[in-house]
């Protein structure tokens, strides 16, 4: 039987009234989620990197620097209108507890990509990307060995190739000819100093190692067997530095102090005892390298603390990623595929050319010293 | 055609929904207008910001090429290249020097580097070179702004590089001809085999002081460097990508990872570029972009080289302050919209529920329900509803009152008609009823209606047989005249008229009648027509005859009844001398009566006082014997032998039961004979009393079984009936534990009071005999049991009306009953 429109509205009581109301409110909130919810899909990508213990400051800082880039990509829609989700887990710098996490994040969420901090660990998870056929990005992975005969494997960072030059030009321009080495007995610090030791005894230099084992923070026994060399080398961890620079000034050793480019960051080159010592680093530190400069304003106002080229790499990754898929179907086998066919990226190292199949994509270091807590190029 | 309703809910609801969409749409639309203004904008800035970033690069590629001029006035410079022009001038042939250098140069591996070829890589003005052009401004800027420099003499041979060169001999090479012939010469973007990447050459003629040619320089321009030193004007947006393309749409350069001379000429945006510059929307990437576009247009001498730069931003960001604008409006619309419907609900509901009401009210009035009631909250509302409310409302009072009015008087309208038709009926029962005819014509004198008694009167047997007839034809023709003079009369004056006529039934039968007529007044008191009541008066004229005969026979009648009277009066006074003779018989017997209750009481006193006499007089010489025997007994009892006190103590026995003998005869003789006054006496502290003055033993106990009543009766016999029951048990019981219960059962008459002893028990042979004169069981010696007490209590109790009677089982005890009846004092309560 139909009802005349009267009848309904002599139906209509206040609890009718607040209740179409409601029903109202919900529809229009529904159609305005649906209307501004535009994020279906996401872009997952693994980051197992090293948040606990003493190499938690390359981990953080790369982390940061992913998150800045992240932001600011879904700012704007994300790439090809899907939003990027970090999927984050803490290595320790435990090799086992790296693989540990890349088995459970690729259980849950089999993200596109996976990249890793320190050599260690990368090494270890370089087996788990090639048998689930997903590319693996090292970042503040420095081992030589990490990306040889693995074609899952890529690394963004700068390896001894990159840095032992620079140092070798500054020992040239210090005239040393008699050079001590201390590195950290891992992949990385082992790598530096094989190389560098290479390449100076090739220029006609002597070179004493002396290696630790990253636990102890007691350089003492090293100094003093190096205390006759005209220049001291160190390879070894951030954390490891501000006991080591203090030891060298209790030592007494007056010959000048080179570094690797983990050095150059703030939170090294902004210790007292840090001054004077030669470092090599990338153009990111420079005032007048205005596209890293705008980053590191951003990344500064965003997290309070000084940029740095650990978090330079992690931002550049994603943006590197970011960029490459753009227009691109997403994939595994298409990140694969597009860092493989070469590119060039004008990001915050500066412009990196890198050649078809290749899988090292560096950036250059230059000479320096820390001066006043800054770096000042040579 | 019906047109379809739509409420006013609805209506409201879409009036308000309606004019906040338009308001939407207006606000959209503006939103539409700005974001166009906006996006123009932003493209005509980009447009110029494109332009100025290529008028930029076409200024640094113009710098460079003037800072290369201005170097090749470098003494340094023009002294070396110099002194290589004249070392090749004292060559023999130079140009087959430079051959063979070249040869080797080429020759040597892609990797070596020969000691001729370290020799021009390390020379002073190479360093100086590498210093001034290239490492200066890899440290400032971060990247390179000269990738090679090198430096030839006058005969195209190298003089001095800063990096390794595919050959040695530039003589041959475009640039270095038209730097020759031209002064300057920039290229476009080619590959450069000794940096291994694309670069623009430049070169410039090194001229001495007279114009003499000494010699060229080149620079190779990274592409990169050169845009990027111009991409930072663009970063306004975050979003914003920079592009340095070729016209035929090959990637030189970008702020995004790229692949060189990558070909994107299938692009949409590029295909979108088609003038020398302008700006458009296009997605890329599933994005909206705006891309601003423009063309190299050179620098002074320099025509600039064949480049479109193009920058994009994502839309999003760029009319970010306009879509927030817009997505604020888009919100701030659906809640307006939300908030007018129920707004607009509410206003509706406001309005149509009154309306409503007011319907279902007027409908309940169109029903007649006027007692309807107003909602209280609509009349106190203060608007136009609140006053039709109250109209409303005023109206149907008015209405109900008006009802009212209307009810009352239809009631009393009812009622009169009722009345009215109780009346008619009534009228049309007398009519049709009465025993006198009646019949009421016309003023022509026409019949018009009768009853059943005029039609039996004039021997009608229908109503249609004397309707219609003239009323004057049932008047006997004798009396027709005088008829017709009373009937214009009776109109005439309105009045009653009566008369007697003789009329005439239809069969010619003459009778008397007496006739009276009246007039039937309309509402205006003129008469319509009149009633004609005829009564036969010939009984009424015969009876009048009668009774004259019977007057005349009145005296013989009396004479007769007179004679019958006096023989009844004759009888009446013989039987009044019989009942006064038996009278005085009865007088006579009554009188003999009397006299017979005087002898009676006569009898009784002398009886009485015989018995007081004789129980007085018996009395004194027992009390002289027993006092005489108590005398010897204390003066001779020490005289006294044992016998002797024996029979003395057995005089004073005999005397003693002789006194109680004596007395409890006079006691009997006194039952039934004296009375005591009735009153009422409290069972229960009379036994009481009886009780301790009959002191039984301690072994003995005396029980009330129940409550005793109050009843009315002697108290003296009620006593004696208790204290010789009581004491009689007493007597008798003879074990070590007597008991003695003392009971009352009522009746409906009275109370049956039981005495039970647990006694030796009595003989049922002696129960007669035990309630006569003298008959104890007890033995004769016993003072105390004379034998009467039994029969004193029998003759009291059935004094009374009761009786007594014993229930006894030998050995166990005894229970006498005797019943009490209730007597005057009914209105006490039984117990």
């Amino acid at each position: 039987m139909k009802q005349t429109l009267s009848q309904i509205q002599a139906k209509f009581g206040p609890k009718e009234i607040i209740n179409a109301g409601v029903g109202l409110a919900v529809i229009a909130l529904l159609a305005l989620f649906f209307i501004l919810w535009k994020g279906e899909k996401t872009i997952k990508i693994g980051a197992i990197l090293s948040l606990s213990g003493s190499t938690m400051y390359v981990g953080e800082e790369t982390r940061d620097g992913m998150l800045l880039a992240v932001d600011q990509i879904n700012t704007w829609g994300g790439v090809n209108g899907q939003k990027i989700e970090l999927i984050i887990a803490d290595s320790q710098a435990d090799p086992l507890k790296g693989e540990a996490a890349f088995n459970t994040i690729e259980a849950t969420h089999h993200p596109i990509l996976y990249a890793s901090t320190l050599s260690g660990v990368s090494i270890a998870l370089a087996p788990l990307a090639q048998k689930n056929q997903v590319v693996l990005i090292g970042l503040a992975t420095t081992a030589p060995e990490f990306t040889r005969q693995n074609e899952w494997v890529f690394r963004y960072f700068s390896t001894a190739r990159d840095e032992v030059p620079p140092i070798l030009a500054i020992l040239a321009e210090l005239r040393v000819k008699n050079l001590g080495v201390i590195y950290i007995d891992d992949a990385f610090g082992r790598s530096f100093f094989v190389l560098a030791r290479a390449e100076f005894e090739k220029a006609g230099g002597v070179v004493s190692g002396e290696s630790f084992d990253g636990q102890s923070l007691n350089f003492q026994k090293q100094l003093a067997r190096l205390k006759n060399t005209e220049a001291i080398y160190v390879a070894v961890n951030p954390g490891h530095l501000e006991s080591l620079f203090k030891q060298v000034q209790e030592a007494g050793y007056n010959g000048p102090i080179l570094a690797a480019g983990n050095a150059s960051v703030p939170a090294v080159r902004s210790l007292p005892e840090a001054n004077g010592v030669y470092v090599v680093a990338p153009i990111i530190y420079a005032p007048d390298f205005l596209y890293a400069r705008e980053v590191s304003e951003k990344y500064e106002a965003k997290y309070g603390k000084p940029f740095n080229h650990y978090a330079a790499g992690g931002y550049d990754l994603i943006k590197l990623l970011a960029g490459l898929l753009e227009g691109k179907e997403i994939s595994r086998e298409q990140v694969k595929k597009l860092l493989e066919q070469g590119f060039t990226y004008p990001g915050v190292f500066g412009e990196l050319n890198v050649a078809p199949g290749e899988h090292e994509i560096g950036f250059p270091f230059h000479p320096a010293q820390i001066v006043n807590g800054e770096v000042k190029y040579r | 055609m019906s047109r379809r309703r739509i409420g006013i809910g609805v209506r409201l609801t879409a009036g308000f929904t309606l004019v906040v969409v338009l308001l939407a749409a207006l606000a959209l639309y503006a939103v539409w207008v700005s974001q166009e203004a906006l996006q123009a904008s932003v493209g005509r800035g980009s447009v110029f910001l494109a332009d100025e970033m290529l008028k930029g690069i076409d200024h640094n590629l113009y710098f460079r090429l003037e800072e290369l001029q201005k170097y090749t006035q470098d003494l340094t410079l023009q002294k070396v290249v110099a002194g290589s022009n004249r070392e090749f001038d004292q060559l023999k042939d130079a140009q087959a020097y430079i051959t063979e250098k070249d040869q080797a140069w080429t020759a040597a591996p892609v990797q070596t580097v020969t000691p001729f070829m370290q020799a021009l890589l390390n020379n002073e003005l190479s360093a100086e070179l590498n210093a001034v052009f290239i490492k200066m401004y890899e440290k400032k800027y971060g990247y390179a702004i000269f990738d090679e420099i090198l430096v030839t003499n006058k005969y195209g041979a190298n003089v001095a590089q800063t990096g390794k060169t595919s050959d040695y001999r530039q003589d041959d090479e475009e640039w270095w001809q038209k730097a020759q012939e031209q002064d300057f010469y920039v290229s476009n973007m080619e590959y450069d085999e000794s940096t291994g990447t694309y670069g623009i050459s430049m070169a410039v003629s090194i001229d001495d002081d007279g114009g003499n040619r000494l010699g060229v320089i080149k620079a190779v321009v990274p592409v990169g460097g050169i845009a990027r030193e111009a991409e930072f004007a663009a970063r306004k947006y975050e979003t914003a990508e920079i592009e340095l393309l070729t016209q035929d749409g090959r990637r030189i350069y970008a702020t995004k990872p790229f692949r060189f001379l990558e070909d994107i000429s299938d692009k949409t945006f590029f295909k979108r570029i088609e003038a020398e510059s302008g700006f458009f929307v296009v997605e890329e990437a599933g994005r909206e972009k705006l891309f601003a576009y423009t063309s190299s247009r050179g620098y002074r001498e320099f025509a600039g080289l064949p480049w479109v730069l193009v920058v994009d931003y994502d839309v999003e960001e760029v009319l970010k302050p306009i879509f927030g604008l817009r997505n604020n409006i888009l919100i701030a619309s659906a809640v307006l919209i939300i908030i007018s419907i129920v707004i607009a609900l509410s206003v509706s509901r406001s309005i149509a529920r009154p309306i409503v009401k007011f319907r279902h009210a007027a409908e309940d009035i169109a029903r007649g329900q006027l007692g309807i009631q107003i909602d209280p909250q609509l009349l106190a509302v203060n608007n136009e509803i609140g006053d039709l409310a109250r109209s409303f409302t005023t109206m149907a009072q008015s209405l109900a009152q008006r009802q009212q009015e209307v009810t009352e008087r239809t009631r009393q309208l009812e009622v009169s008609q009722e009345a009215l038709r109780e009346s008619e009926e009534k009228i049309r029962k007398i009519f049709l009823s009465s025993p006198d005819a009646i019949i009421v014509s016309d003023l022509t004198g026409h019949i018009t209606a009768c009853n059943q008694a005029a039609l039996n009167e004039f021997g009608f047997t229908t109503e249609k047989d004397l309707i219609g007839q003239n009323g004057l034809d049932l008047v006997a023709p004798q009396d027709r005249r005088q008829a017709g003079k009373n009937i214009q009369k009776t109109l005439k004056q309105g009045t009653r008229g009566e008369s007697q006529y003789t009329l005439i039934t239809k069969n010619g039968r003459q009778f008397p009648a007496e006739v009276s007529s009246s007039a039937i007044l309309d509402a205006k008191g003129q008469p319509v027509s009149f009633v004609i009541i005829m009564k036969d008066i010939s009984r009424r004229k015969r009876a009048e005859e009668e009774l004259i005969q019977y007057r005349d026979h009145l005296e013989e009648l009396v004479a007769a009844r007179t004679a019958e009277l006096n023989e009844r009066v004759t009888e009446i006074e013989q039987l009044n001398n019989a009942m006064t003779k038996l009278l005085a018989d009865l007088q006579t017997t009554n009188r003999n009566l009397e006299r017979t209750a005087r002898k009676l009481q006569v009898a009784n006193q002398e009886l009485e006082d015989f018995a007081y006499v004789v129980s007085h007089d018996l009395k004194a010489p027992l009390r002289a014997i027993t006092q005489l025997a108590d005398w010897i007994s204390a003066d001779y009892k020490e005289t006294l032998d044992k016998e002797g006190q024996e029979m003395l103590q057995l005089l004073n026995h005999r005397t003693r039961r002789m006194h109680n003998l004596i007395e409890d005869i006079l006691q009997y003789s006194r039952v039934g004979r004296l009375a005591e006054k009735e009153r009422k006496i409290d069972l229960n502290q009379l036994v009481r009393e009886v009780v301790e003055m009959l002191a039984p033993p301690e072994h003995i106990r005396v029980t009330l079984e129940n409550k005793l009543p109050l009843v009315v009766g002697e108290p003296t016999r009620l006593e004696q009936v208790f204290q010789n029951l009581l004491a009689n048990a007493i007597k008798f019981i003879d074990k070590p534990e007597g008991q003695i219960r003392i009971n009352c059962v009522a009746q409906a008459a009275g109370w049956t009071f039981s005495i039970a002893d647990n006694g030796p028990g009595i003989e049922e042979k002696y129960y007669p005999k035990i309630f006569q004169v003298f008959q104890t069981l007890a033995p004769r010696d016993d003072p105390e049991s004379t034998g009467i007490g039994l029969a004193l209590v029998k003759k009291i109790i059935e004094a009374w009306g009761g009786k007594i009677w014993v229930e006894s089982e030998i050995g166990r005890g005894s229970a006498f009953f005797f019943t009490f009846p209730q007597k005057e004092a009914n209105n006490l309560e039984k117990h």
